[in-house]
């Protein structure tokens, strides 16, 4: 019977889980987010999502006390573990050797990849016009003009081979809702005047289908239906670029900065 | 004959030559950067230290990072926000990693894991409210001699960091709803009242704007109720998004299928009748219910007008026959 008991404990206290949260030292201590064995499982039939228990009330009181400070990492509700990923599919858009009223376009892809539903928000802006080594500059487009003025917020058709200056059109997923077709375009938003960057893609569900379907049942079944869940959002940026026969010929560069936040 | 062969043979081995050296070799180049965690909350003491751990990942190509920290000023009602270009805010930052610095670049290669370890400092003397900041990771842009018109690019990706400074843990829960209501199909004013119609079939966009008035980020729970005349009754649960100090924001419900910033709640399916609408609204324990409420008519309105159509049509034949008829 007494070795029945010790061989029990020792069984128990060998298979006894460990849930290591926090890590400390005497020089630093590390606190993780999204503490996976908090989450606590919705009965959401279409993509699973998950939330987390609040750490709010007294708990949260009595650290506060202790140590000085709470730290909560990730959303308080949103259960994921994708981290926040943003890409451009080609740091350099290529527009070529530029001929007068002859448009010359070069495209890239915008990804953005976050778990859960988060809102999140990419902005464009150059660091300047495109420029030449003897500080010549090609404009920013204003467009069609006239009715069809473009702004850096605004796009507006761009159709005119005599319509001069450069902007970018975008089209995909999240994208602002006055690019109504490829023909809409906009002038980045100059650093050196300066201007706000103009957000160029933003979402409030970033990984969320925009028409939910459901994920690929886990239990065997005679044909899997549905399409898996949608993990990212892309858009197209095309560049484009239109100069006058008065045009300083020469190689102009610029560099357009994007920024992708999630937001608070 | 030999000599001319040579004399081309030659000019063509220059010229090769000139055009292996002279040639820009341009490469795809990709940039993909993860951040985690997308955001942190932390309510701290006036003189204490605290430790972030930031996981980045370079799954793009090999490239130069920047680690900067920016302090932001929230924008408009969408959660957009205005990045300062320095670092002016009274807390102290550092990293206490021994291979990184901020504003210097590392090299990152391919499907690289860094952790950045921020060192927060919060000065003893420090005014007691909210503090908030972007933690950003910058690619250096490509070395812009390459030949031909080119547009580069330069990507930064951020993480959001939000600090309460007090000394006590308590903070300031003080908020009102700034706007709660929906667009209706039309108005129209009947005997002094105005009556606000929807069409049934159609969706109704609903916006809640939460003001925060204090000096604290308030977090918003609660509902928003749709009652319908027949004693229907829908709920839509608030998402818990943070208002920061003196700052506005529209507020979204849990519903996936709504993906507009522009619009808290999207109600769809088919009504009829009268309806009304309203919102619940607190920001946590010990703060006062707020409550709004609005109403609205749901009207058949394209299918009366093809009904009255086809009446008014009908009758018209049925009339004209008659006089046929009579004649």
């Amino acid at each position: 019977m007494l070795v029945v008991v010790v061989v029990t404990t020792i069984y128990y206290r060998l298979t006894t889980t460990v849930c290591a949260i926090n890590m400390t030292s005497e020089e630093y201590r590390i606190q993780f987010g999204n503490v996976n064995m908090g989450g606590k499982k919705m009965t959401d039939p279409v993509d699973s999502t998950y939330s987390l228990s609040s750490t709010l009330g007294q708990t949260a009181a009595k650290q506060f006390e202790s140590t000085g400070y709470i730290v909560k990492a990730g959303f308080q509700y949103i259960y994921s573990t994708i981290p926040f990923t943003f890409s451009v599919s080609n740091i350099r858009a290529d527009l070529g050797t530029l001929m007068p009223s002859t448009p010359a376009t070069s495209t890239i892809n915008l990804t953005v990849s976050f778990g859960g539903a988060g809102q999140y928000i990419v902005t464009a802006a150059e660091t300047a016009p495109l420029t030449n080594f003897t500080d010549q500059y090609i404009e920013n487009t204003a467009c069609d003009g006239g009715v069809n003025t473009c702004t850096a917020t605004l796009a507006k058709t761009w159709t005119s081979v005599s319509a001069y200056g450069f902007g970018y059109n975008m089209q995909g997923e999240d994208i602002p809702a006055d690019f109504i077709d490829p023909t809409y375009y906009r002038p980045f938003a100059d650093l050196t005047v300066p201007e706000n960057p103009a957000p160029v893609m933003q979402s409030v569900n970033v990984t969320q289908n925009l028409t939910p379907t459901p994920n690929p049942s886990l239990t065997p079944a005679p044909a899997l239906t549905g399409v898996p869940r949608d993990i990212t959002h892309t858009s197209t940026m095309t560049f484009k670029a239109n100069i006058s026969p008065l045009q300083s010929a020469g190689s102009y560069t610029t560099v357009i900065h994007f920024v992708a936040t999630p937001s608070f | 004959m030999k000599k001319i062969i040579i004399l081309l043979s030659s000019a063509i081995i220059v010229l090769l030559f000139y055009l292996q050296l002279t040639t820009n070799d341009i490469y795809a180049q990709q940039v993909t950067l993860s951040i985690s965690p997308p955001i942190v909350e932390t309510l701290i003491k006036p003189g204490k230290s605290i430790l972030i751990g930031y996981t980045i990942q370079n799954l793009g190509d090999p490239t130069p990072i920047r680690i900067q920290v920016r302090p932001f000023t929230p924008q408009g009602e969408f959660g957009e926000m205005t990045i300062e270009s320095e670092q002016t805010s009274p807390v102290n930052f550092s990293l206490d990693n021994t291979d990184m610095e901020f504003e210097k670049p590392f090299l990152m290669r391919q499907k690289d894991i860094r952790q950045a370890l921020l060192r927060i400092r919060v000065p003893d003397t420090i005014p007691q409210g909210d503090y908030y900041f972007i933690v950003l990771a910058t690619t250096d842009p490509l070395s812009q001699t390459a030949g031909g018109t080119s547009s580069f690019a330069k990507a930064t990706i951020g993480s959001t960091l939000l600090m309460t400074v007090s000394q006590s843990g308590f903070v300031e829960m003080k908020g009102r709803i700034a706007l709660f209501d929906f667009i209706p199909s039309f108005t129209i004013q009947l005997f002094g009242k105005r009556y606000r119609i929807v069409e049934s079939g159609s969706d109704i966009p609903v916006r809640l704007v939460i003001q925060n008035q204090g000096k604290n980020l308030i977090k918003p729970h609660g509902e928003i109720v749709l009652r319908g005349g027949l004693g229907s009754k829908s709920a839509y649960t608030l998402l818990p998004q943070n208002v920061l100090a003196d700052s506005q924001r529209l507020i979204h419900t849990d519903q996936k299928k709504n993906t507009s910033t522009l619009y808290t709640h999207v109600i769809t399916g088919y009504h009829l009748g009268t309806y009304s609408l309203t919102t619940n609204v607190n920001f946590g324990e010990n703060s006062p219910q707020l409550f709004s409420s609005t109403e609205f008519i749901a009207i058949p309105i394209r299918f009366t007008v093809l009904l009255s159509a086809v009446i008014l049509i009908s009758i018209l034949i049925v009339v004209l026959m008659k006089k046929r008829k009579a004649d």
